[in-house]
């Protein structure tokens, strides 16, 4: 195969793909701008302004569940970069005996559902005034993002040599100014993809906001949830296109000025080979 | 060594769960303020409304009706909490009582049937209050079908709010002669393969068809008044399952999935997948008719023998925050103003609990008669009602619906 | 000196939010799965709950379909994943980047209710279908919702992921890969021949290491499904849900009970995963 036919199947390849990410898109661009659509037309017959009047709607849900949302969001991405960023460290600067069984433990809530443990902690945040509240629901969202971040921040340090930290040291500087002017600018991008994937993450949850919030705390994926289980696709899809939008932002954002490759999280998690 | 710590530390509290009775039984003790102090106690306050949140018209009543108002004449807060299935808001209440948590989130719960039985044996509910309400002089509480909730005796713990009656409905182009019995329902999703199903139970609707293929199969409405007798309904009950089962093959997909909601099943019939639909609210039809939903050959009919009709209410719960507050929005749902906005049919369109006898006769004027080619009149509905059945047999039905029909 | 004591100190935020929340409350579940409900009276501790669970044919059957939509979504996904990284390694510019990238940062919701009205029975597949006259009324065309098979389910899954496992693929491909079948071509080997006994071998450490993270993650995820399911047998995880959700707070033995399994199920495939990853490291 010459290089130009293997470019050709490249780029059809390519487009094939392209084609099938954007599809599921298509009708909920239509829908969330249609007035009536019945069956079998392939466009709307009508137009109409009605799904984003609905989310525009001015002490309407949709504002104050997207406020919650990004609120929460915030505030778990901040977290658990915070939490996981010294777990990175330790995980990823030394070797230790028993380091194989922490990284165990806390690679765990990636493939052993939160919802198993939040069901089960559930009584006990009730009981502790937890239940029906922001708090709770941030501290649930965090057992989600936290592995996350410290397997990347993790990921991040194994990379480094301390090079940089060592030249410092002989210029003088005291271990927390290291930290704080050498190491801290040099892991930046990398601590800021770990935050971008908390915040998506906890953009995301569903159930365990149910669970915990009991109703009271309402976000973003509440409402769609509420209207994909309803018989509205109109207010369904203008609803999705809302809920999706950050995660395309925080795509942009990543690409345009992070590194390419620190977005790789598929070596994230081969390269944890590197670190045990 | 950390971790360890760590579990120990939360299984110690999770296990320090003792028996909470003690928490709070001002529950069963009732309300003995007068309203008059109730009213000035409730106002500046928030009140949380917990209700199903799946019809957008019930909605827009409570936020554009009924919160204004309540803002206006008594400077209460309305929040109006959605919930997805009453039952959660039970679920909930239950825990808390488990916990022994005395001051929850829920001042106002709407519910009726099955849940307010549930409820009211873990001794959930507040009460009683509900007959000391101003606006109670217009309800009928010697009536059976206000002070018993699908036979379980109200004792003043909700308050009614509206009734429903069980409707059939269908698009008359696709359906020229509607089946009215069980028998005709058989024939009719035979030649007409795929174009009818219900809501899977518990779903509320769903419920309901099951409870009247019980009535219609078996031939009584009676015995199922009285107290749950597990000798009769292991009589019984076989018949309406086969019935179910003769009947799914001939249903939507085959019968292998039911709609999981009556809003899916409302789906379907809007998109013409299913011909023949049903609801508990008589005016439901004429409504989506008139908003472009459904097609305009739709029309509303009743199987033959009566249909299934309930009074629905709200309750208060034994941790309710605000109890005041609660029952002044309670008493103002129930005043004639609110009953008349809330049965108009191009709003909710939910038939009034008052007695309308008692009204004055200017207010008794202003209850709209159902309009339009696709509602019954009022009269076709009452004529034609059987009360539904006491909750432990529909409990048990519904069950037995998962056992011998669902997974076949 | 310090050095142990530095470490345990830097683990500590990390260790502590996933040892109360997490293993605190998988404990909490334990010890209710063991009918430990002392609110309701019942200090008994008992197998009575996965006694019930795993001799009832309900578990069994959303075991089975759990089984069924985590395997079938892991294995198209590495397939097309695999097929997907060999054709595009040339053009892993920035536009590629985008388009791969895309689906991990959307939310699974967005991603399931598209699908659904894809490919639905009035969906834009029917109505395309309509269009082609393929086919009339809506239940002609097949039943990919809340179907028996759970296609919409597979293929939101499939959507979400064989991204993901494409980007792992292609850096796997990237390394040693590459050289070692460059030096392959040199000495004459066919593109059947490199692929298979250079590049596959290579690869397939990774291949697998994302395979055991889709499937664990498939097996306990539960909005989707929750969502595009139908009425019996839905997964475990909605299964546990349900019964915690009962008004009989007996059920609540059993919805521990089925999430401890999960959770046990799910932490074979944890482990599975990282022993594999540390040979990765030493390979």
């Amino acid at each position: 195969m010459g290089k130009g036919a293997g470019t050709r199947w490249s780029n059809i390849g390519l487009l094939i793909v392209t084609v099938l990410v954007v599809l599921p898109f298509v009708p909920l661009f239509l829908w969330a701008f249609a007035g009536e659509w019945r069956f079998p037309d392939l466009l709307p017959t009508e137009w109409s302004s009605r799904g984003i009047s609905y989310l525009l709607e001015p002490g309407g849900r949709v504002l104050g569940a997207t406020l919650n949302s990004l609120l929460i969001g915030v505030s778990v991405a901040l977290a658990s970069v915070v939490v996981g960023m010294p777990a990175g460290m330790a995980l990823g600067g030394y070797e230790w005996r028993m380091k194989g069984a922490v990284i165990f433990f806390i690679l765990l809530p990636i493939l052993v559902p939160p919802l198993a443990s939040t069901m089960g902690i559930h009584l006990t945040f009730i009981r502790l005034g937890l239940a029906d509240t922001t708090l709770g629901v941030f501290l649930v969202h965090l057992v989600a993002t936290v592995p996350y971040t410290a397997i990347i921040l993790t990921s991040i340090f194994a990379e480094r040599t301390g090079e940089l930290e060592e030249a410092a040291r002989t210029l003088g500087a005291g271990p927390w100014q290291a930290f704080r002017y050498v190491t801290l600018p040099d892991v930046a991008p990398g601590v800021a993809v770990a935050g971008l994937f908390a915040f998506l993450i906890s953009w995301g949850q569903y159930i365990l906001t149910v669970l915990i919030g009991g109703g009271n705390v309402v976000t973003l994926p509440m409402l769609l949830f509420s209207a994909a289980s309803g018989n509205d696709p109109v207010v369904t899809s203008a609803l999705a296109i809302v809920f999706a939008l950050p995660a395309v932002l925080a795509l942009v954002i990543a690409l345009r000025y992070l590194k390419p490759g620190t977005l790789d999280e598929g070596r994230g998690f081969v390269g944890l080979g590197k670190v045990s | 060594m950390m971790v360890a710590l760590a579990a120990t530390l939360s299984m110690s509290v999770a296990a320090c769960g003792n028996a909470s009775g003690g928490a709070d039984d001002a529950g069963s003790q009732g309300e003995d303020r007068s309203f008059a102090e109730l009213e000035t106690e409730a106002r500046g306050t928030t009140v949380n409304l917990s209700l199903y949140g799946g019809d957008d018209a019930i909605n827009a009543y409570v936020d554009d009706y009924v919160t204004p108002e309540l803002k206006k004449r008594y400077g209460i807060a309305l929040e109006r909490t959605p919930l997805t299935d009453t039952a959660d808001a039970v679920n909930k209440l239950l825990n808390e009582k488990q916990v022994g948590k005395g001051k929850g989130t829920i001042d106002l719960v709407w519910i009726n049937g099955e849940n307010f039985a549930t409820g009211a044996e873990a001794d959930l509910w507040f009460g009683p209050w509900a007959e000391k309400l101003p606006n109670a002089k217009y309800v009928d509480w010697e009536s059976p079908s206000i002070n018993h909730d699908f036979g379980y005796p109200v004792e003043g713990r909700e308050a009614p709010w509206g009734k429903a009656q069980f409707v059939m409905i269908y698009d008359s182009e696709k359906v020229e002669d509607p089946p009215k019995s069980l028998d005709e329902l058989l024939d009719w999703t035979e030649e007409n393969p795929g174009h009818f199903t219900y809501p899977a139970p518990p779903d509320f609707t769903g419920n309901a068809f099951i409870e009247q293929v019980l009535y219609g199969v078996t031939g009584q409405v009676e015995p199922f008044q009285k107290s749950f007798d597990e000798k009769v309904f292991n009589q019984k009950s076989p018949e309406v399952y086969d019935f179910l089962n003769e009947l799914e093959s001939n249903l939507w997909r085959e019968g292998e999935t039911y709609p999981g909601s009556q809003a899916k099943l409302e789906e379907l019939y809007q998109n013409s997948e299913v011909y023949i639909s049903m609801s508990y609210n008589p005016q439901l039809a004429q409504r989506q008719v008139d908003k472009g939903l459904y097609p305009e050959s739709t029309r509303t009919y009743l199987l033959n023998g009566g249909t299934l009709n309930n009074t629905h209410y709200l309750a208060i719960p034994f941790n309710g925050p605000n109890k005041a507050g609660a029952q002044v929005v309670a008493n103002f749902l129930q005043s004639p103003e609110a009953q008349v906005e809330k049965q108009d049919p191009n709003g909710w369109g939910d038939l009034t609990t008052l007695d309308v006898d008692r009204l004055p006769k200017n207010i008794q004027k202003k209850f709209a008669e159902p309009e339009g080619e696709a509602t019954l009149s009022t009269r076709e509905l009452q004529e034609n009602r059987v009360p539904e059945a006491r909750s432990e047999w529909l409990l048990e039905l519904e069950d037995g619906w998962q056992e011998k029909v669902l997974k076949e | 000196m310090g050095g142990r004591i530095k470490i345990a100190l830097l683990l500590t935020p990390a260790l502590l939010v996933i040892g109360v929340l997490f293993a605190g409350g998988l404990v909490s579940a334990v010890v209710q799965s063991l009918g430990y409900l002392p609110a309701i009276g019942q200090t008994e501790i008992s197998l009575d709950a996965y006694r019930e669970v795993l001799t009832g044919g309900d578990f069994l059957d959303s075991f089975l379909l759990t089984v069924y939509v985590a395997g079938a979504s892991t294995i198209i996904s590495t397939i097309l994943a695999v097929l997907a990284a060999l054709v595009l390694r040339r053009s892993s510019g920035r536009f590629s980047a985008i388009v791969f990238q895309l689906p991990i940062t959307i939310p699974h919701l967005v991603a399931a209710v598209g699908i659904a009205l894809v490919v639905s029975q009035t969906g834009l597949g029917a109505r395309l279908a309509a269009a082609l006259g393929l086919i009339g009324e809506p239940q002609e065309f097949p039943a990919l919702l809340y179907d028996r098979y759970s296609v919409s389910i597979i293929l939101t899954y499939v959507w979400k992921e064989m991204p993901f496992v494409t980007l792992v693929v292609l850096a796997a491909l990237q390394g040693v890969a590459g050289e070692l079948e460059d030096v392959a071509r040199t000495l004459g080997a066919g593109a059947w021949q490199r692929f298979w006994y250079v590049v596959f071998p290579v690869i397939s450490p990774g291949i697998i290491a994302a395979s055991l993270i889709v499937f664990a993650f498939t097996f306990g995820a539960f909005e989707v499904p929750y969502l595009l399911g139908k009425t019996y047998p839905t997964i475990l995880p909605v299964m546990a849900y349900n019964e915690y959700r009962d008004i009989e707070l007996t059920a609540r033995p059993v919805a521990m009970a089925i999430n401890v399994l999960i959770a046990l199920i799910t932490a074979v495939f944890a482990a599975l995963y990282l022993r594999l990853a540390r040979d990765l490291g030493r390979g």
